[in-house]
């Protein structure tokens, strides 16, 4: 064996084994080459050195949080389509006119029911006392300075005892969110509801988080929410609103809050800062 | 939607998720640390992981069930890497071949025969110039070493991933470890830990 063939063979004789034959006659060399044998340490050497200093460490729990929050918004929001779990069921030639013929079925339904679903557009919040529609137009006043918050404090602590002295008769979450600079809080009632208003500087972005008791968005008849927003909090605990271009709307409900995040960070930001407390 | 038909999507939904969930996020280690491993920070490697598994779910039909889903889902990440992150970083400086061929042909050439040389080369090299110098090669070289060195990945394993015959992957392997001694060399040469010469 001469040393280019040694070469070839020093990866297999580091990583893996060599077939008898062949690892002898490699042995052999590297016994009596110096420099074949040095140049197999020190690549040895190079894996040692990587294996060593550069550990496989577990996904840090805020992650793996992060990530499974991130499906399951992908789950809320993703609509089925009805051509693929059709096909799922039948064959291709049988589907097509299956589906054709479910449409027509649908439609004379539709026609000669006197009955409608009034939830069927299930992510539209057009009352005026939607949370989300209130979120936002809070955001809205608070950037244009119209809204400020009554206490401001580099310490979140300090917002937690401004709520629980404003007697609100829920817990509030006080999102511990990184990288801002200082937060601030209001509250106030509207047709008996109580709310809570937090306000974050976060570099040169505002996050607005609008908070009521979970009962009051769930169940209650002052304040509404769509009915994907109420099935997503109640199986997932988060909500992403579709329909805002110029800023995102996080909702996530705690024990015993539903909460509103508003911002014009982008999204995975707004949702790693929510997420990584 | 009427009742029925919703109800039959919604089934047919759960179920996605569920398989999923059981299929793909046991690979999260992995994934984790070469995501890690390759963009060098903790915010991009989360940012490239989050990408991963959304794509991941939504061409989750694409995947061929009984086929290597960590290697599935490596692609994807590997792909999404190409895409959106080698484009946003500044390329590694191109490595000049015949440099690495010199240091070795200086190493080659010492006379005395040493077990010990890690102590005589790098002293107390820390871990992070370990780091540094595997962020510093070139992605598809970075690439191997991380999975065989790291990951514990045979040639095989890795030839699937990476889309490679086993050649290729060899090679890499044998020029990545050089050039990562090279670079060491240079750290431990400039911090004066070099003994001898």
């Amino acid at each position: 064996m001469d040393c280019n063939e040694a070469q070839q063979y020093a990866g297999d004789a580091i990583d893996r084994s060599l077939p008898n034959g062949i690892g002898k006659e490699f042995q052999a060399h590297l016994e009596k080459c110096k420099p074949c044998r040095r140049e197999v340490a020190l690549e040895n050497l190079s894996k040692h050195m990587v294996r060593q200093n550069i550990q496989q460490i577990p996904t840090p729990r805020s992650i793996q949080t992060f990530i499974l929050s991130s499906l399951r918004l992908e789950y809320d929001q993703k609509k089925p389509d009805s051509a693929s779990w059709l096909t799922g069921f039948l064959p291709f030639q049988v589907a097509l006119p299956a589906l054709a013929g479910g449409i027509v079925a649908v439609a004379f339904f539709l026609i000669v029911s006197s009955r409608t679903d009034p939830s069927y557009k299930m992510t539209a919040h057009t009352a005026s006392n939607d949370i989300i529609n209130l979120s936002f137009a809070n955001f809205a006043l608070m950037q244009s300075g119209k809204m400020q918050p009554a206490m401001v404090t580099a310490a979140p602590e300090s917002v937690g005892d401004f709520f629980q002295k404003s007697n609100l008769q829920f817990g509030v979450h006080i999102p511990k969110l990184k990288t801002c600079e200082w937060c601030g809080g209001s509250a106030s009632e509207c047709s008996g509801v109580k709310q809570a208003h937090l306000l974050y500087k976060a570099g040169k972005e505002l996050i607005y988080v609008f908070e009521v008791s979970d009962d009051d968005a769930l169940y209650g008849t002052q304040v509404s929410l769509p009915l994907a927003a109420k099935r997503a909090l109640t199986q997932s605990g988060w909500y992403t609103d579709p329909d805002h271009p110029d800023c995102n709307v996080i909702l996530w409900k705690t024990d015993e809050a539903v909460c509103v995040a508003v911002s014009t960070m982008k999204k995975a930001q707004l949702l790693a800062l929510l997420t990584t407390q | 939607m009427i009742p029925v038909l919703q109800a039959v999507v919604s089934r047919s939904t759960k179920k996605k998720h569920t398989e999923f969930e059981a299929e793909a996020l046991p690979h999260m280690d992995v994934l984790y640390n070469f995501a890690l491993r390759t963009t060098g920070n903790e915010d991009d490697a989360r940012d490239l992981l989050q990408e991963t598994y959304l794509k991941a779910y939504r061409f989750w039909d694409k995947y061929e069930k009984g086929t290597n889903i960590r290697a599935w889902l490596f692609r994807i990440m590997k792909n999404s890497y190409i895409n959106r992150y080698r484009k946003e970083t500044k390329e590694p400086d191109k490595v000049d071949y015949d440099d690495i061929e010199n240091f070795y042909n200086t190493i080659r050439a010492e006379s005395t025969d040493s077990n010990d040389l890690q102590e005589q080369l790098y002293g107390n090299l820390l871990g992070d110039e370990v780091t540094k110098a595997l962020q510093s090669l070139p992605d598809d070289f970075r690439t191997v070493v991380i999975l065989c060195d790291i990951e514990g990945l045979t040639y095989e394993e890795i030839a699937e991933f990476v889309e490679c015959p086993i050649g290729t992957v060899r090679s890499r392997l044998h020029r990545g470890r050089k050039l990562l001694q090279a670079k060491l060399f240079e750290y431990a040469k400039q911090q004066g830990m070099i003994k001898g010469d």
